[in-house]
């Protein structure tokens, strides 16, 4: 057999370098260049303790005193970094082995330590390692990266939903505030309605007052009085009734005839228009039906009648007109209401019904939104306006 | 004197090698270069009663496809677990490694240090010590909050750790 010319071989061509230790861990034989993987200045290292010239094994005694025993076949503590700038594997494997266990169990006599400079590889390697961990590393900081996107987005998402919690809160607030201010104008019509008879009726009440003590009351004569209260009373009452009806939520979409719809709103508001030298007519025909919500649609041609009435008062003319008018148009209601006050200016007419966008200067830019979205969105219906020669014109189709 | 054997073991890129470095040379470098393998660094640890050679092992980060190599933890007198505070995870893998130590070695003292302190508010600092002192608070000797750069903690993880290791 070969064995020591292989074992040469191995040797001649391979960086390897060994110590042999002993029972009592003192290295007893050494390789010719172990020194310069070993701490040890002492160059003659044997009786040498072990830990002195491999600091590596400090508290591996234990372990290196099982392989001496036969309890444990080997270790190898892999990628041991020795400066400067080396690697190596140290290997610990049993050596000459006794012909039966000495006095103290020991199944060997000897303990290879084996150095391995595997410098090359571990530097190949540190290099994959260094390549991973730094891929790795820009991964996690990637993808931190984009969770703190993600938090952000959430956050800006967060403050939208709040923006937009607050707008709206903001419009219904405007849109309550528009209900109140139709309702106040309601309120000053009312009022005005009411003065004819409540006149009449004091009128009456004197008249009675005046016959009873003149003692020239006749039951007749009171009978008809009363009526005439009576007559008073009821106009006052269906005048509360269409108040009470306007402000009334509707809960569904109803069949309703429009041309006397606006002849019942238009009996509530005259005055106030008349008052203001404003001509309101209403024309067309009379029995178109429309379908929808009747106090809505009217609350929609109110704010289409105060636009008019305010577009009159900053161009006042000796002819103020506002115009509604009644057809059918393919089997729906189509109403028009014009104006003369001259009209809405070109470069706001396109987004005259956006939220905020007005031509006043107090106004709150509510009022043709609101129309438009009870028209289209709850009537399912079409408003549309152009300018005429002399004025606005609005167009429901619903 | 009495040499004794004090591993550094955690996640890859926690620092190990930069608190070693700052406790035996006292210098800092901010590049990364990874440990392969083992380092193995020797400081002489004065305590109150006694002198200590501390046999420090810097042992290559663990990953999630490579784990730590056990044979270098046989024989270690102490150990000194590392978690990076600017990254949670390294934190919550601190039980693998407490689990492999204890697989181990028995009862050897353990302490917790949470490195790159010098990245962290005082609310984040505040809350990865908390979160550590209930995750961990039971198993570990101490647990420090530290940082390599500036230096804090440094040497008074190193000294815990010597002083536990003398009193086990």
């Amino acid at each position: 057999m070969h064995v020591q010319e292989i074992l040469k071989a191995i040797y001649d061509n391979h960086h390897y370098e060994y110590l042999i230790i002993d029972h009592n861990l003192n290295i007893v034989e050494f390789s010719d260049k172990v020194f310069d993987f070993c701490e040890t200045e002492n160059k003659n290292c044997e009786q040498v303790p072990l830990e002195d010239a491999v600091y590596e094994l400090c508290g591996m005694q234990e372990e290196i005193r099982r392989i001496f025993l036969g309890k444990e076949k080997k270790f190898t503590l892999p990628y041991v970094f020795k400066a400067p700038d080396r690697y190596v594997h140290i290997h610990i494997s049993p050596g000459r082995r006794n012909s039966v266990p000495d006095a103290n169990g020991y199944l060997y006599e000897t303990v290879i330590i084996l150095f391995e400079d595997i410098t090359e590889l571990a530097k190949m390697q540190q290099q994959m390692v260094q390549e991973g961990n730094e891929k790795a590393l820009l991964l996690k900081t990637i993808s931190e990266q984009n969770r703190q996107l993600q938090l952000f987005n959430e956050e800006m998402q967060r403050l939208v939903d709040e923006e937009i919690r607050k707008n709206l809160e903001k419009q219904k607030m405007l849109e309550l505030q528009e209900r109140h201010s139709q309702m106040g104008e309601m309120i000053s019509m009312i009022i005005h309605q009411w003065k004819q008879p409540l006149n009449a009726i004091q009128l009456i009440a004197q008249v009675l007052k005046i016959k009873t003590e003149n003692d020239t009351c006749t039951p007749e004569f009171l009978l008809e009085k009363l009526d005439g209260i009576f007559k008073q009373v009821k106009f006052m009452d269906q005048t509360i009734y269409v108040f009470q009806n306007f402000f009334k939520p509707a809960k569904e979409k109803v069949k309703f005839n429009v041309y006397e719809t606006l002849e019942s709103l238009l009996e509530l508001v005259r005055y106030e228009y008349e008052y203001k030298n404003i001509q309101i007519v209403l024309e067309g025909e009379k029995d178109v039906i429309g379908f929808g919500y009747p106090n809505e649609f009217t609350q929609v041609i109110l704010t289409l009648m105060k636009n008019a009435k305010d577009a009159f008062e900053e161009h006042p003319s000796d002819h103020m007109q506002i115009a509604l008018e009644v057809r059918s148009e393919k089997g729906k209601a189509c109403i028009c209401v014009r104006d003369n006050a001259g009209g809405i200016p070109e470069d706001l007419i396109s987004d005259i019904f956006d939220l905020y966008v007005t031509t006043k200067e107090d106004g709150t830019g509510l009022g043709l939104n609101i129309a438009k979205r009870v028209i289209e969105k709850n009537m399912d219906g079409h408003i549309t306006v152009q300018n005429t020669e002399e004025g606005a014109e609005f167009r429901i189709l619903f | 004197m009495i040499s004794r054997k004090i591993v550094l073991i955690g996640d890859f890129a926690t620092g190990k090698t930069s608190l070693i470095r700052r406790f035996v040379d006292n210098q800092f470098s901010d590049s990364y270069l990874s440990t392969i393998g083992v380092k193995i660094s020797k400081k002489i640890i004065e305590l109150n009663d006694t002198t200590l050679q501390g046999m420090i092992w810097d042992i290559e980060g663990g990953t999630e496809t490579k784990p730590v190599n056990q044979t270098y933890l046989i024989g270690a007198h102490g150990a000194i677990m590392v978690a990076d505070g600017t990254r949670y995870e390294t934190l919550e893998h601190i039980e693998m490694y407490r689990a492999l130590l204890h697989k181990n070695l028995t009862k050897i003292p353990l302490v917790l240090v949470i490195n790159k302190c010098d990245c962290l508010s005082e609310e984040e600092r505040h809350a990865i010590a908390e979160k550590a002192k209930s995750m961990y608070g039971n198993a570990v000797k101490s647990i420090f909050l530290a940082s390599a750069k500036t230096g804090e903690g440094v040497e008074e993880m190193f000294f815990a750790i010597a002083s536990e290791i003398m009193d086990s």
